[in-house]
């Protein structure tokens, strides 16, 4: 929800928002209302835009990618262990393994990953290996 | 128990630890109490859908087959001939390599962790639980325990602390 608004806001204040998706040559803008300058008796039709759509070709990969990789906050594991093992199976330098610790500490859980499930599953593994309370879960 | 430096061994980086005759044999006593965790503690998913059987399954059997392997590894590291090196007046040297740092911690985790599930899975501040039975207090005694050592262990990661 702070996101949403905080894009609205960006949008209102650094973009205007024009009434149409591409620019008229012949169309001035004033604040407020639009107007047609200098229309000849004989205005060439306006094309409208090409619509065609293009189906958009993500690699398989990215489009499996819809696993999460969470783990879970538990009293017993130490901090400094779970930094740990989050730098050896995610290779994190030191300030983001412990940014995600410090999540799973206070939020109660930390979004460690979005991956295939094959990858997703790996991590499990190598995570509860550890002894961390870590799952998968289908993205929605 | 404190890390006092790295060395370079056959295999490569080694870590070097001095401890006392004490605190070997709590370190011995928290290792004997491995493995502490069941497979069936560890859950794959947090939602217990039918089609990920097969995946649980899996799981359970890695994290059975780490064990073996670990508990295999520890029994070769105790077993080895002046593992515990007498340096001093109650002064012991041991040193692990990175591959042993890991699973060596991994090791004293799943005791901690085991001992915890086997307490009831209780909160563990602002205090440990009170009333405890004989076999409790052992258990929480070696959850203690193995916290202490995965600390110096993680702390060799940082170099040896300032004289």
């Amino acid at each position: 929800m702070l996101l949403l608004t905080k894009r609205r806001r960006f949008h209102s204040t650094y973009f205007s928002i024009s009434p149409f998706p591409f620019r008229f040559s012949g169309l001035a803008q004033k604040p407020g209302r639009w107007y047609i300058t200098g229309m000849s008796q004989t205005a060439a039709p306006i094309a409208p835009p090409k619509t065609e759509k293009t189906e958009k070709t993500e690699p398989r990969e990215l489009r499996d990618r819809g696993y999460l990789v969470i783990c879970w906050n538990d009293p017993v594991n130490l901090m400094v262990y779970v930094t740990h093992v989050f730098q050896v199976v995610f290779g994190w330098p030191k300030a983001r393994a412990e940014r995600h610790m410090m999540q799973v500490h206070q939020a109660g859980k930390s979004l460690l990953a979005r991956e295939t499930f094959e990858k997703a599953e790996h991590y499990v593994h190598q995570l509860q290996g550890y002894g961390l309370h870590a799952t998968m879960e289908r993205e929605e | 128990m404190k890390f006092i430096r790295s060395q370079k061994s056959g295999n490569g980086a080694a870590f070097v630890f001095q401890v006392s005759k004490q605190e070997v044999e709590w370190l011995l006593s928290v290792l004997k109490f491995y493995p502490q965790l069941e497979s069936g503690y560890h859950r794959i998913t947090q939602g217990g859908a039918a089609e990920i059987k097969a995946e649980q399954q899996l799981l359970e059997e890695a994290m059975a087959q780490r064990r073996r392997e670990h508990k295999s590894k520890l029994d070769k590291f105790l077993a080895t001939p002046g593992r515990f090196r007498l340096e001093g007046p109650d002064q012991f040297h041991f040193s692990l390599t990175p591959e042993q740092m890991e699973w060596l911690l991994q090791v004293l985790d799943d005791v901690r962790v085991g001992c915890w599930v086997k307490l009831g899975r209780p909160e563990l501040e602002p205090s440990p639980p009170k009333n405890l039975t004989v076999g409790e207090a052992r258990a929480l005694t070696a959850l203690e325990l193995s916290g202490f050592f995965q600390m110096i262990l993680l702390g060799a990661y940082d170099g040896p602390e300032p004289a």
